[in-house]
């Protein structure tokens, strides 16, 4: 009852979007990135990019860099992650450059789950099946197997379900390669800041986004001042 | 196989003038004549990526390194304290001038200290090697401070190069004439005066200075104008060092998506061009002949690496000790088990190591003698102490597997403790499942090395990164000396800020020296500058549009290595 009404409330307050559209004013990026949210929930996935560009310019120009940073997480969040243009890893690197802190916060899984991870992967090598199962279900080691996917036989997902649905009658068949693999992967988990060789060896060979170091705000690509919302379209003149 | 000893018979703990097949008190020249004959040689006999070939030329270039460091140390050193002499005692030019000199000469800043420090009060007695330094000389016998001026600057040189910290060793500017005091070493001004390049071509220019190697002094104007452009009424010159150059750095390309092990490789060969770029801009050419002449002209991918595994009987050793009644039984059974085989399947590891791992009795001491005498190489044996460990009581464990990596002080009690043993294992056992087949960790410690190798040829003290690095660590020390640019320092935080790996980081260095070697704080012209930002807009393109980390930095290198060559006024961008 008390959600029915607060939801009820908030649609009375909240003005609708194209009202606040035509309400936007440069000298307040935070409304454009709010707008941009909505916009994205409603499925207005090029109108959300047009509103993160303008919130990301313009906070950049105030040298609001964690406004832009979020501008630039908010242009990420509509793109594929999987996309062959790269352009999701292309905003999160922005977004690091501009705010790191605020963005990558810390990557590194705490020891004890890394240590665990590493005697899941010993037991499904071994065939120990209760073991396997037990900590396939861990959510340390599940979220560790979604992180370093790419370089699990079968991914992260697979692995985990290999791991849960591990028989003691039937253990797993490693393939020479796959073992080199579990290796790899063991070594750069273990490794508190894996090095490069532990990189290239488990494959994690994506290519750096590429973005301009010298002139990171260019991104948001807004160099005709038009920052106000006339008639359905983008105006440069109040 | 040792392909020294294979091609001349050479022992391997031979002293380095016989690696190199020379006399103890060989010259300069005669050194690395000879060394590059036996590359030659070596190359004729084993393939590149042969690790035998890869090793041997490894040892021959480290002997000649240090036979012509012995031998530059003595016949140069009279040239050396002249020179400070002619600056008048310890000042900033003096250090300046000595470390320039190191630089050209290759002679690294420990041996400059031992070179300077040695017998710093004989320094007032020597004689100057040219007549141009005889007067500024005298002036400095006339010191009696100069000893100790010597002395003084010997430990701050040491304290730099012990500190490893960048130093700022070459002041780039224009040539010293007390520097380049030997007149056939000096470019004519006609080599060095023409107009600078117009041509914005993307690739070197062929046509460019086939002049001969004149050696210069470095500077840090990028392309200040030696050679004239590119011109097809021009006859074709003789082929020099510098052709022989462009021809490798023309052959060195690869598919998209060539895997890591190739992608390192080319990436290894576009640093030793590198390298040789640098040693040619600084008169070195023989140093350059010997990297030079051991590469081919076109680059060919390495051969996949074959994983050398055997396929043994596996899990007799479990089915025996079930059967086996009574402790001395079970002894008898693992006896019975061994019988004259030194290999171990993955599950017979893995018991035999829990085995050891268990409570101390007859059986289990018997399993770690086993483990060390029989399995001590045995990856699987390391994968098989690895699995253990999880189900094994922590103290014995740590006892046993420490014996067999022959480590002491090991405890898989804590999770820290836990985390190095399994490291530890993890390491044993890639390194002997790949055995020499191991490229890609060999491959990163050659593009280690060579970036400690490239670091004083561009002035500054390499910082040894840690096993792994591929040479960031001496990139940034570069990029912390004179070569180094605010600019592409700054632009080089905001890379590594977006940087979410090693290798990112390697590239995030590796474009800043880009950035920094094209774009100079100051001594290019607009024209010059707008050409190489057109440059590094290419590079950023062929950055952006690869589809690895290694292609990115494999494209860094080029554009480097021609950095490099533009900056000696012999190619254009």
């Amino acid at each position: 009852m008390v959600k029915l009404a607060t939801m009820l409330l908030a649609l009375v307050v909240v003005p609708p979007l194209s009202e606040r559209l035509s309400a936007l004013d440069p000298g307040a990026p935070l409304a454009y990135l709010e707008a941009g949210e909505d916009a994205a929930r409603d499925g207005e996935i090029d109108l959300a990019r047009q509103l993160f560009r303008r919130c990301g310019a313009l906070a950049a120009a105030k040298s609001d860099s964690g406004m832009a940073a979020s501008a630039a997480l908010g242009m990420a969040s509509l793109e594929d992650p999987t996309g062959p243009d790269g352009a999701w890893s292309r905003w999160r690197a922005l977004a690091r450059m501009l705010a790191p802190s605020r963005v990558t916060g810390n990557r590194t899984a705490p020891d004890a789950d890394r240590l665990r991870f590493a005697e899941l992967i010993s037991h499904y090598r071994a065939g120990r099946s209760l073991q396997a199962q037990r900590l396939g279900r861990d959510p340390s080691c599940v979220a560790l197997a979604r992180e370093w996917g790419a370089l699990l036989p079968g991914g992260g997902e697979g692995f985990i379900r290999a791991c849960t649905g591990l028989s003691a009658s039937a253990p797993p068949q490693l393939s020479p390669r796959q073992s080199d693999q579990l290796l790899a992967v063991e070594s750069a988990l273990l490794a508190r800041t894996p090095r490069a060789v532990d990189e290239l060896r488990c494959g994690v060979t994506a290519p750096v986004p590429e973005v301009d170091a010298r002139h990171p705000d260019g991104a948001f690509g807004i160099d005709d001042a038009s920052w106000w919302w006339r008639d359905g379209r983008w105006s440069s003149t109040k | 196989m040792d392909a020294i000893h294979a091609c001349f018979g050479v022992p391997p703990d031979a002293p380095p003038h016989e690696i190199v097949g020379v006399g103890p008190d060989a010259s300069r020249e005669e050194i690395l004549e000879r060394a590059t004959q036996r590359l030659r040689a070596v190359r004729a006999r084993f393939p590149e990526h042969d690790p035998a070939f890869i090793a041997a030329r490894a040892r021959l270039r480290s002997a000649a390194r240090e036979l012509v460091d012995r031998a530059n140390g003595s016949g140069d050193r009279d040239e050396l304290l002249a020179l400070i002499a002619s600056a008048g005692g310890l000042n900033r030019a003096a250090r300046a001038r000595a470390l320039r000199w190191a630089a050209m000469r290759g002679v690294d800043p420990s041996s400059l200290v031992e070179l300077l420090g040695g017998t710093a009060g004989e320094t007032a007695s020597s004689k100057p090697s040219t007549a141009s330094n005889e007067s500024a000389a005298r002036r400095g016998r006339d010191r009696s401070g100069l000893a100790w001026a010597i002395g003084a600057m010997a430990a701050i040189l040491a304290l730099a190069a012990t500190a490893t910290l960048t130093l700022a060793v070459l002041e780039r500017g224009r040539p010293d004439d007390a520097i380049v005091s030997k007149p056939n070493r000096t470019s004519t001004p006609t080599e060095r005066g023409t107009k600078p390049s117009q041509n914005s071509s993307p690739e070197p220019s062929p046509h460019a200075p086939s002049s001969v190697d004149a050696p210069r002094t470095p500077t840090n104007v990028p392309s200040i104008p030696q050679a004239p452009p590119p011109s097809r009424e021009r006859a074709p010159g003789p082929s020099t060092d510098w052709d022989a150059l462009l021809a490798r750095w023309e052959g060195s390309r690869l598919a998209a998506g060539a895997g890591v092990d190739a992608e390192l490789s080319l990436l290894e060969r576009m640093q030793a061009l590198t390298e040789a770029a640098l040693l040619l801009d600084a008169g070195r050419s023989a140093d350059a002949r010997l990297i030079l002449d051991g590469m081919p002209e076109s680059f060919r991918a390495p051969e996949p690496a074959v994983q050398r595994r055997r396929s043994v009987g596996d899990g007799g050793l479990a089915i025996a000790i079930e059967r086996a009644d009574g402790p001395e039984a079970r002894v008898l059974a693992l006896n019975r088990w061994l019988g004259a085989s030194d290999e171990i399947g993955p599950s017979d590891a893995r018991t035999l190591a829990q085995i050891a791992c268990g409570p101390d009795d007859g059986l289990s001491r018997r399993a770690r003698s086993v483990a060390q005498t029989r399995f001590g190489s045995s990856s699987e044996m390391s994968l098989g102490w690895l699995d253990a460990l999880p189900v094994s009581d922590p103290r014995s464990a740590s006892a046993a597997i420490g014996a067999w990596l022959g480590r002491a002080g090991l405890d898989a009690a804590s999770t820290d403790g836990a985390i190095r043993i399994r490291q530890a294992l993890v390491e044993r056992a890639i390194a002997l499942t790949q055995g020499e087949a191991d490229s890609i960790r060999q491959r990163v410690a050659a593009c280690q090395l060579s970036w400690e190798r490239i670091a004083p040829l561009l002035g500054a003290v390499p910082a040894r990164g840690g096993d792994g690095d591929l040479g960031t660590a001496s990139i940034e020390a570069i990029m912390q000396g004179t070569v180094g640019t605010p600019s592409a320092r700054d632009a080089a935080s905001l890379r590594l800020r977006a940087a979410d790996g090693e290798v990112a980081r390697f590239i995030a260095w590796q474009t800043a020296l880009l950035d920094a070697l094209a774009l100079p704080a100051q001594g290019a012209s607009r024209h010059e500058r707008d050409t190489a930002e057109r440059a590094l807009q290419a590079v950023a393109t062929a950055r952006s549009g690869a589809v690895s980390a290694l292609e990115q930095a494999i494209a860094n290198q080029r554009a480097i290595t021609r950095a490099i060559g533009v900056r000696a006024g012999r190619w254009s961008w």
